[in-house]
């Protein structure tokens, strides 16, 4: 799985998009009470959403981390793993309903398959309920 | 049957409740506009201001008007989201939040009336009344 950029976007143009995003996430999560999930939820997002930024974040290593601590972190939110990737499912909702140019950072299985958006992919794939860390890395 | 009434918490003025009544829902309108009002989050919390504007209105305390407001937002809820389920959750998350925002929240109560037991936090029994969904894995 490698995270790639849509055709045509630059590095520049996709790092004000994450700067953009990132804030976003973040002035939302201080609208509310610190210790509510949906900040909690928030922040988590704002910490992915600022990764596309960096130029690091296409290496494999990086992205799997990124994923890893995602993945984790989400999970951990509400009472169950389960409340926390529905929570998550509807943080990401908003922020694509903002962000219409979300689905210029997209990851791709390899050289030859279609790529989608990461955050649909990663929305995707916290909704199965036997998501492994295997089936993204 | 039961009747419902909602009281303020002693030594609690009217004009103070319209305050906190007025803060609540101006929390509710502040994390509503900081999302699209197509995202599931902006229509809870949409919502969720509708139901707390009941506080602020003094002929809506009584008996019978709290239930069926109630029953409205419950309704109301089901209706945000996946499934009734995933509405249900979202709606207490959005509770959750208020209550953790403004803490003066708990000066509404609900009391059954002519009843001599405690009265309850509004907003936990508007959590309480959004079902329980479960804490396991489902």
């Amino acid at each position: 799985m490698k995270f790639v950029l849509k055709n045509g976007v630059t590095r520049e143009q996709a790092a004000e998009l994450a700067k953009a995003m990132f804030e976003k996430c973040y002035s939302t999560s201080q609208t509310m009470a610190v210790n509510s999930e949906f900040s909690h939820a928030f922040r988590i997002l704002s910490g992915l959403v600022g990764a596309f930024a960096n130029i690091e974040f296409c290496e494999a290593e990086t992205f799997v981390q990124h994923v890893r601590l995602f993945s984790a972190a989400s999970q951990g939110l509400g009472r169950s793993r389960e409340e926390g990737r529905i929570l998550m499912h509807y943080c990401i909702n908003a922020i694509c309903e903002t962000f219409p140019d979300y689905s210029i950072f997209r990851v791709r299985n390899d050289s030859y398959s279609a790529s989608i958006p990461i955050l649909i992919y990663l929305d995707n794939w916290l909704a199965c309920e036997d998501s492994k860390l295997e089936d993204i890395v | 049957m039961m009747n419902w009434e909602i009281v303020l918490m002693s030594g609690v003025t009217e004009e103070q409740a319209n305050d906190i009544a007025t803060a609540m829902i101006q929390k509710c309108g502040e994390i509503a506009s900081t999302m699209p009002a197509s995202s599931s989050l902006s229509r809870a919390f949409t919502g969720l201001m509708n139901f707390v504007t009941i506080l602020a209105r003094k002929d809506s305390r009584k008996g019978g008007v709290v239930e069926r407001e109630m029953e409205k937002f419950v309704e109301l809820a089901e209706t945000i989201g996946r499934d009734s389920i995933e509405g249900r959750l979202l709606m207490k998350t959005c509770v959750k939040t208020l209550n953790r925002a403004i803490a003066d929240a708990k000066v509404f109560r609900i009391k059954v009336e002519n009843d001599f037991m405690d009265s309850v936090p509004i907003l936990t029994v508007l959590y309480r009344q959004l079902g329980w969904v479960k804490a396991v894995e489902y």
